[in-house]
């Protein structure tokens, strides 16, 4: 068989599946019409390359055949994600619907639109798929009781604001890595050839660490912890903080195969943007005695290699959120800074309360007055699920 | 224990990033190879068989020529481009080819495109295969982590 048939071959494959995505937008009901209207967009749109991909075959001219295999490479991707949406709209029920209203709040108040959006729900965390319009959102089961684990939303409505403008985004905040280690090269002191070549490879490998190939990743994270954290305050410090206690032995360990910066690098950038009424907050005072005792506990894990110093060096952190701060600020003008110290005393109807608020309120009873958080999220998810 | 928990927790969150940076990829491939497939079709005497117009075939010789500019300025200099960068560091790991051999080869290609000459050395186009070829293997790679991981 030549690579032509087997393309041709490939070309009857996509265009089974089709069929079936096809019977999913026919058999859905009348909600999601943004979704729906994207599905039978990527459809059409495969059709059309499978019709020039079918013309390419029938030509049969060898420099057509690396323009065919790269073709199947995104044809096949588009397939995956209209196939992901179509399997999510199938199995859309309450619970699925009863977060999107958690989701659909925050989005509008913080004035980052989604034309229309699916929401699953499963193992692992929170996660967000697909285009800015259009995304997917997949939250853990627990989500569904417990309005302690909302605060990832903010995160994930992050990922989704960066894709208006990622390209714009990450360029800004690559320029600021360059800019530090070149600062850092030019300012080392009077030492032997061996011990200059030594600190440069370190150096350049710390640069390469944000900026290497697919590692802006790791620039986007930090940008969504920023965004976060700009849109959420301390709520959204405080999850993290507990992930990391959960989760992480390390915070000070640079791991390659992990795209996240080290929890303590995140959380410096987090703790960095807050405004310092709330730094001071009784909240704020809280969260900084857990951090600091967690951090004097947490056990260290060398890196040859790549020392937290060299990598995650105070002032890069500080620059790099302080760039995040100003692209959030120049990008979503109308985002307001979450600013408001959470007071105590009473909740009204969660509905009618910014989400940031109705989290900060809950939190901050959390470490004050179990018994009465219970109650009080009890209460929140009652007022927004049954809305 | 700890890198069984890391990979169960970070590698599912990280696939949010993941996504957006797969979605950026992609589109430049598939803008790319669509420009190549174009410019190639001029070549082969296939634009009436493909439906090309000239103003699509103006706008894919343009859009090679500014994106191999680009690229060859990131030959000298660091890049904000993180696809860019990412090409240019493989490329730096290719044995066969040196820098200066990339840099000439990107400017005789550019060259042939603005003079609309190509047909001339339809063989110059090997260097935005080589390129694509770069590009496609790592869509590849981050569309599979994404495929494998968000399951």
């Amino acid at each position: 068989m030549s690579n032509f048939e087997y393309y041709k071959a490939k070309a009857i494959d996509l265009k089974r599946r089709l069929q079936w995505i096809e019977q999913c937008i026919a058999s859905a009901g009348k909600d999601h019409q943004g979704i729906l209207s994207w599905l039978k967009g990527t459809q059409s749109k495969i059709l059309c390359e499978l019709t020039t991909i079918d013309k390419l075959v029938q030509k049969g001219h060898p420099r057509y055949l690396t323009i065919i295999m790269r073709k199947h490479v995104v044809l096949e991707m588009a397939m995956w994600e209209a196939t992901l949406f179509a399997g999510t709209l199938m199995r859309e029920r309450i619970n699925e619907r009863r977060i999107a209203k958690v989701v659909d709040k925050s989005s509008r108040e913080l004035l980052i639109p989604l034309n229309d959006f699916l929401v699953s729900i499963g193992d692992g965390p929170a996660v967000v798929i697909g285009k800015s319009s259009n995304p997917l959102f997949h939250f853990r089961d627990e989500s569904l009781g417990s309005a302690y684990t909302w605060v990832a939303i903010f995160h994930e409505i992050g990922h989704v604001a960066i894709r208006q403008d990622r390209q714009d985004i990450l360029s800004n905040l690559i320029g600021i890595v360059h800019q530090h280690f070149r600062t850092e090269r030019n300012s080392i002191g009077p030492v032997n050839q061996d011990r200059r070549t030594q600190i440069e490879k370190a150096i350049s490998s710390a640069e390469d660490y944000w900026t290497r190939g697919g590692s802006s990743i790791r620039l986007e994270e930090l940008f969504c912890d920023c965004f976060a954290t700009y849109t959420a305050g301390l709520a959204y410090i405080f999850k993290l903080l507990d992930l990391g206690i959960w989760l992480v032995d390390y915070p000070r360990y640079i791991d390659l195969c992990d795209e996240h910066p080290p929890l303590l690098a995140r959380f410096e950038a987090c703790w960095h943007i807050l405004p310092d009424a709330i730094k001071s907050s009784d909240f704020g005072i809280s969260l900084d005695k857990i951090s600091t005792d967690y951090l004097a506990l947490a056990s260290s894990k060398p890196n040859p290699e790549l020392q937290y110093g060299t990598v995650c060096k105070e002032q890069l952190i500080n620059a790099l959120t302080d760039e995040c701060v100003r692209l959030i600020r120049s990008h979503w003008p109308a985002l307001q800074q979450y600013q408001d110290t959470p007071a105590l005393t009473s909740l009204g109807n969660a509905q009618d309360t910014p989400l940031a608020q109705i989290l900060n309120f809950l939190f901050a009873n959390m470490l004050r007055d179990q018994e009465a958080y219970f109650r009080l999220e009890e209460q929140v998810i009652i007022d927004i699920f049954n809305t | 224990m700890e890198t069984v928990k890391i990979i169960k927790e970070c590698n599912m969150s990280m696939l949010s990033a993941l996504s957006s940076h797969v979605d950026q990829e992609g589109q430049l491939l598939n803008e790319l190879n669509d420009s190549v497939l174009r410019v190639q079709a001029a070549i082969l005497g296939d634009l009436e068989l493909l439906e090309i117009s000239e103003e699509n075939l103006n706008g894919a010789a343009l859009k090679l020529s500014q994106f191999l500019e680009r690229f060859k300025k990131s030959l000298s200099e660091p890049s904000d481009d993180p696809t860019i960068s990412m090409l240019v560091e493989n490329i730096r790991q290719e044995p066969d080819k040196t820098v200066k051999e990339w840099e000439a080869e990107i400017e005789e290609l550019v060259e042939a495109i603005n003079q609309k000459n190509l047909s001339d050395n339809p063989e110059l186009l090997n260097v935005i295969e080589d390129i694509l070829n770069l590009l496609s293997a790592d869509y590849s790679e981050a569309v599979k982590a994404l495929y494998y991981k968000y399951r």
